[in-house]
């Protein structure tokens, strides 16, 4: 509830001060350390196997690269631009068996919030016609992230199917993300950008897992269009 | 307004695209097909009845086609019971004779390699009952007898188990040997076989087991002994028989079963007998009083006799016949052709053609422990005599309650001679300074007269009419006539250089003495003081029905026995003895040769 009262905030804050204010969506993909997490992924794969020998449970999915959605709002000052950045990461690991005789599905999911600001600099601008321009940019962005996990599975045998007792865990750590990047302003008001980074999360183990760290940590590339107001 | 919306779904659209995925992994296995599961108990078709006499095992397997079993329980009558290696153990729990229901479910694994199956979802279940029949109080044993089939061989016969639903698979035989290592003979399977002949039993005690094992287990293993029946062979069994030959006896014996024997004869001389044969003739042992041991080994008809050791054997004795009891002296009673025997309380009376015992007589006075006590019989008449300690009985016509005691205050009796109608007592008397011979009637015993003689010990006889008496030393030989009030000397001679230790008048011809110094004898007339020739050799005895004569030839290593004819013409007979043995009281009486108790009948062997 308290973030969400500061994302609303800040967009509040940038509406107010329209003519300095540009808000950007952009859609990437991301890869993800989640080193601790493969590592439990594994074990219960080892568990559940030695429980049941010929299960034969698999790791299907570990955790892979997956879409983020980043939606910045920002304030620019010549070729300076501070602002406020919230990305959205998701992945997550699976294991599963399945033949005629039934179905095992247990499934760890991911999904983060990161909430934070940033700073970027275009270093090198060329106008062409047409009010059109291409800029090439740095930027820094410092964040929180705020991490939701849940699990969940079932075991189903014919028409029996039994549900695994879920689990759900909340994690804070911080995260700060350096990336170049390039923006094409079609007109003065939209414009479109490509950015590219790596993701440094830090932050200690969770003692609900056992001590074991969700680390978002990994490349990211994102695709995005922007719209600047009062120019 | 419209933006901060905007922005707020937008944040709930991307929480919308949380990970998700459809990856999963997917085995292509088929699905298991029906099996047929075997179960096999006891070899008995699940709508048969299984009969239970006894504590049962019964046998229990299962043909899982390769599955793995995940769970199999029995009931009987709804009541679990359990498996042990391999075996469903039943006790007669009931004897009501019904039928009771054993079930067997069974749980396989499909081991199909799905989920199902590694989760213990997807196995075959099978369903099996059988009834069972409870039957008590039956004998369940077998009923073996022992026979001996044609060739005489031990036989063993029993009658075959007849149990309803129940097979006997075989019958296995065996018996432990005498170090109780047991000794399997055979096995015989067919059921309907119900005996065994063993030819490796010949002799002795041996307990046979027979295991009859059923079918499948059906029922537990019988186990039944039978002691083999045998007629024990003890020294009693053996006969002992003179044969044509006196220095060879033949020794026979009975066996109930057929077999080989082996003699471990004198001096352990190994001697096999014939086959067939179940007796042989062998040196007969010097005479003697003392028994001789033998063995008589007993093998199998197959047993080579050169490995007789370990075989059964019997030891036995053989022994000269003996009289039934045992007596101090002994004297032939000629009138009655009866041999006595005098022990301190008693008369024994032999036959004295045969030495049987005829009876006893008690004596009227017994002694206080002195064992000196003597016995003498008149020549012709039956008298008899015997002494008892310090005094002599004379006993006429068998009348033992009412004998004629003779005795003497101030003598010391020392020997006595009886004929038909004198009775001479031999007497030491320290006041008269010496021995003394007293003459008496036998008749009544009236004291007739004395004379003394000298105080050396002497050696008496008498000849067999009563006329002559003769008393020998080491230095002198006396023969006097006895008259009816007085002796008469006929004869004084030096014995010193002859050195005649045995003088016995011939109980044929009175007027001869016999003479004998231990190498030569020979006799001597004492009317005409004539000289037979002289025959070498120890004299031992002379019979005094015959009058032959019993003596000794002696060698470091070999000795005989022999009889010379009283006519001194011819030996007549001849037998080996022992040169090691004692010569000492050897008798000779109607043809036998006596020691102590024991006795060999020569007279059929003495030469006409």
């Amino acid at each position: 509830m308290k973030k969400t009262t500061i994302i609303l905030f800040c967009i509040l804050m940038c509406l107010q001060a329209k003519a300095q204010f540009s808000i950007s969506y952009s859609f990437g993909y991301g890869t993800y350390k989640m080193g601790d997490m493969k590592n439990i992924l594994k074990s219960a794969e080892e568990i559940i196997n030695s429980q049941y020998p010929g299960l034969d449970a698999q790791i299907v999915d570990n955790f892979p690269g997956y879409i983020t959605h980043t939606l910045d709002v920002g304030y620019r000052i010549q070729q300076n631009e501070f602002g406020q950045k919230a990305t959205f990461l998701t992945t997550g690991g699976k294991l599963s068996r399945a033949d005629y005789s039934g179905e095992y599905e247990e499934k760890i999911t991911l999904s983060a919030y990161r909430q934070g600001v940033f700073y970027r600099n275009y270093f090198y601008t060329s106008n062409m016609n047409n009010n059109r321009s291409l800029s090439l940019f740095g930027e820094i962005s410092p964040s929180l992230i705020f991490t939701k996990m849940k699990t969940e599975g079932h075991i189903s045998i014919g028409n029996e199917t039994q549900h695994m007792d879920q689990i759900h865990l909340n994690s804070t750590s911080f995260t700060i993300l350096p990336q170049i990047g390039l923006k094409f302003n079609l007109n003065p008001h939209i414009g479109f950008l490509l950015s590219s980074g790596y993701d440094f999360n830090f932050g200690s183990g969770i003692d609900k897992l056992g001590g074991n760290k969700i680390d978002w940590s990994g490349f990211r590339v994102s695709l995005g269009a922007s719209y600047t107001f009062n120019q | 307004m419209r933006n901060i919306i905007f922005t707020l779904l937008t944040i709930l659209f991307f929480s919308a695209c949380e990970y998700d995925s459809d990856n999963i992994h997917y085995k292509d296995i088929e699905k298991p097909k029906d099996i047929q599961i075997g179960v096999d108990l006891a070899g008995v078709n699940p709508d048969d009845t299984i009969y239970i006499y006894a504590n049962t095992q019964l046998h229990y397997s299962l043909d899982t086609q390769g599955k793995e079993i995940l769970n199999q329980n029995f009931f009987l009558d709804g009541r679990n019971i359990y498996l042990s290696n391999g075996y469903l153990n039943i006790n007669p729990y009931f004897s009501d004779g019904e039928n009771h229901k054993l079930d067997i479910n069974i749980e396989l694994k499909s081991n199909s390699g799905s989920m199902a199956d590694a989760l213990g979802y997807e196995k075959y279940i099978g369903q099996i009952s059988y009834n069972l029949k409870f039957i008590t109080g039956l004998p369940l044993q077998l009923n073996i007898k022992q026979e001996q089939d044609p060739e005489g061989y031990l036989k063993l016969v029993w009658n075959k188990p007849e149990l309803k639903g129940l097979e006997v698979e075989k019958y296995e035989i065996s018996y432990k040997n005498g170090d109780g290592e047991e000794i399997k003979l055979t096995t015989i399977s067919n059921p309907n076989t119900t005996y065994i002949v063993d030819k490796s039993y010949v002799y002795g005690y041996r307990t046979y087991t027979i295991k009859t094992v059923f079918e499948n287990g059906r029922m537990q293993t019988w186990t039944d002994l039978h002691t083999a029946e045998y007629s024990t062979i003890t020294g009693d069994n053996f006969t002992f028989e003179d044969t044509p030959d006196i220095d060879k006896i033949k020794i026979s014996w009975n066996n109930k079963f057929p077999s080989r024997f082996v003699l471990k004869w004198i001096d352990n001389k190994i001697i096999p007998i014939e086959d067939g044969k179940s007796s042989i003739i062998v040196q007969r042992p010097y005479f003697s009083t003392e028994a001789t041991h033998f063995q008589l080994y007993i093998l199998p008809d197959n047993q080579n006799k050169d490995n007789y050791e370990g075989a059964h054997y019997i030891s036995a004795d053989y022994a000269f016949p003996r009289f039934k009891n045992y007596s101090y002296d002994i004297a032939y009673n000629a009138k009655q052709k009866q041999l006595l025997g005098v022990t301190f309380n008693k008369m024994y009376i032999y036959n004295a053609k045969n030495m049987e015992f005829i009876g006893e007589q008690s004596l009227i006075k017994y002694n206080n422990g002195t064992t000196g006590d003597k016995v003498r019989c008149s020549p012709t008449n039956g008298m008899i005599a015997y002494s008892s300690y310090q005094k002599i009985y004379l006993v006429k016509n068998n009348d033992f309650k009412s004998p004629i005691l003779i005795e003497s205050e101030d003598n010391y009796l020392y020997d006595f001679l009886l004929t038909d109608d004198r009775l001479i007592i031999k007497y030491l008397n320290y006041k008269e300074g010496g021995y003394v011979v007293h003459i008496y009637n036998a008749n009544n015993g009236q004291f007739l007269y004395k004379f003394a003689e000298q105080s050396e010990y002497f050696s008496m006889t008498i000849s067999s009419t009563g006329k002559y008496f003769c008393y020998y030393t080491t230095t002198k030989l006396k023969i006097y006539e006895l008259g009816e009030a007085q002796q008469k000397l006929i004869l004084e001679q030096d014995n010193s250089v002859d050195k005649n230790y045995f003088c016995r008048f011939d109980p044929i011809n009175s007027n001869e003495l016999i003479l004998s110094n231990g190498k030569i004898f020979y006799k001597l007339n004492v009317q005409t003081l004539t000289k037979s020739k002289e025959a070498i050799g120890y004299l031992e005895a002379i019979d005094p029905v015959t009058g032959n004569m019993l003596y000794s030839i002696k060698t470091e290593t070999i000795a005989r026995l022999s009889v010379l004819n009283s006519q001194m013409t011819s030996t007549i007979f001849e037998i080996a003895y022992n040169a090691n043995s004692s010569f000492a009281d050897l008798r000779f009486i109607n043809g036998f040769i006596i020691k102590e108790s024991a006795y060999m009948d020569v007279s059929k062997y003495l030469k006409k």
